[in-house]
């Protein structure tokens, strides 16, 4: 399996190649163009296996994820039957993809709504990010990666990746995902003062070592400044 | 004529040069800057023949494509010029050579174009108005450079066989493929949950650009978070 990443940072495409045999799953609503020779499968967004139980558990999952995280109720799982068969993926969003490679042992949090697809093997669990981060705009869900192989996420803006040593504090709206030994804080920007007036809110202060991805947009801001144009 | 394109994907902007005498053609209100002695002269219609009543017909058929009822011609005076022209959204624009096969456009994609390419509304039928892009197709004949533009990035591909893309994305094709709107997924469950719904299924051989991404899917998506309308 090939993934590229074309049209970054504005309008990430990523073009999944495949050979016989191998599969992508992608969130529902994301397929641009495919190749003929795929097979297409339509599944709740919900790990289960093929089990009449395991098919409920998908499905309440999948609606969690929908009603609470705000991500698509379906997934599609795409099957090569033949090799060099390509896939081309976008979200919704304007903004960057990237590409992230999992390795056994590694776990990736990203936002709800900044997953794109996944290979095979890549498990994904909602967890909870505390009501602070409702404020961000992108909502207060996470989800959890663990697995082997390829992550695609997307943001709004550009994705930046950032090392962290020590600790770095980030604005609640301009968090895509972070890997590693990373502890988080959801504070004030300052002290009441600045924080009512300086229009920063709330941010995140990440103590530990990893690696953190930022998006270089906020969608709840771009909300904020439209809202009040709207007639009526 | 060239036609120079600034700053792709994200915010693209084609430069005109124009040789003294030369015109461009372009959308209604693309025109972004303009050296002083390029003159614009506004019609009904791309071409002067047929009469009035011929362009105010060719104009209402270009309306209802999505794109704007009168053209623009623009022309250098006494001297080289140029012109510059964007498309209201943000995205890419891709200039095209035609030479012999017909292009056929998602409505709203024309930007401008040589004088001697017509444009006309061809109608896709019920199966285009089924995709949700809806509408109309314009097709582009005749030669000279034609430039397009998209909401996302505008990738070109070379279709030898068969390919499938999601009608939300579609900027353009050449006229030697066909194209035939079926369910994603081949089956009842993907259309209906597989998020896509309609696709085209493009065959035989040709170019054919798509765009990273649609425009109505990211409209209803900000729309949801936004306040809902005054009745």
């Amino acid at each position: 399996m090939k993934i590229d990443v074309e049209a970054k940072p504005s309008y990430g495409l990523a073009v999944v190649t495949l050979d016989k045999g191998e599969s992508f799953i992608s969130e529902s609503g994301a397929m641009v163009a495919m190749s003929s020779g795929l097979k297409v499968d339509t599944k709740f967004n919900g790990a289960g296996d093929g089990s009449f139980m395991g098919k409920v558990k998908a499905m309440l999952v999948g609606l969690a994820r929908k009603f609470l995280a705000g991500e698509s109720l379906f997934i599609n799982q795409f099957d090569a039957e033949s090799d060099g068969q390509q896939v081309m993926i976008a979200p919704t969003l304007v903004g960057d993809v990237e590409k992230i490679r999992l390795k056994d042992g590694k776990k990736i949090t990203v936002q709800a709504t900044s997953y794109l697809g996944s290979g095979k093997n890549i498990d994904v669990g909602l967890i909870w990010g505390g009501f602070s981060m409702l404020f961000g705009g992108e909502g207060a869900f996470f989800l959890e990666c663990t697995g082997k192989g390829p992550l695609l996420i997307n943001a709004y803006g550009a994705i930046e990746k950032v090392e962290i040593n020590g600790g770095y504090v980030v604005d609640t709206g301009h968090v895509v995902g972070w890997e590693g030994d990373l502890e988080y804080k959801i504070k004030k920007a300052g002290g009441w003062k600045s924080t009512l007036l300086s229009g920063e809110g709330l941010v995140l202060e990440f103590t530990g070592t990893g690696t953190l991805w930022l998006q270089t947009r906020n969608l709840g801001s771009l909300l904020g400044w439209i809202t009040p144009q709207l007639p009526g | 004529m060239q036609i120079q394109v600034h700053h792709r994907p994200s915010y693209a902007l084609a430069e005109v040069l124009l040789d003294d005498g030369e015109t461009v053609v372009a959308e209604g209100g693309a025109m972004v800057s303009q050296d002083t002695h390029v003159t614009l002269e506004t019609s009904a219609s791309g071409d002067k023949k047929g009469g009035l009543m011929k362009g105010l017909m060719k104009g209402l058929k270009r309306a209802l494509a999505g794109e704007s009822f009168f053209q623009n011609r623009f022309t250098a005076n006494g001297a080289p010029g140029h012109v510059t022209f964007a498309p209201t959204f943000q995205g890419d624009i891709v200039v095209h050579e035609m030479s012999q096969a017909a292009v056929m456009l998602q409505s709203t994609a024309y930007l401008c174009g040589s004088p001697t390419i017509e444009l006309d509304t061809k109608w896709g039928g019920a199966k285009t108005f089924f995709g949700g892009e809806g509408l109309v197709m314009l097709k582009a004949t005749g030669t000279g450079l034609l430039a397009f533009n998209s909401f996302g990035a505008i990738k070109e591909i070379e279709v030898d066989g068969e390919f499938i893309v999601d009608t939300g994305h579609i900027v353009a094709f050449e006229e030697g493929l066909t194209f035939n709107v079926t369910k994603f997924g081949g089956g009842w469950k993907s259309f209906i949950f597989g998020g896509e719904g309609l696709v085209c299924s493009f065959s035989g051989k040709g170019k054919l650009w798509i765009q990273t991404r649609n425009s109505t899917a990211f409209g209803q998506l900000l729309g949801s978070k936004l306040p809902p309308r005054e009745a």
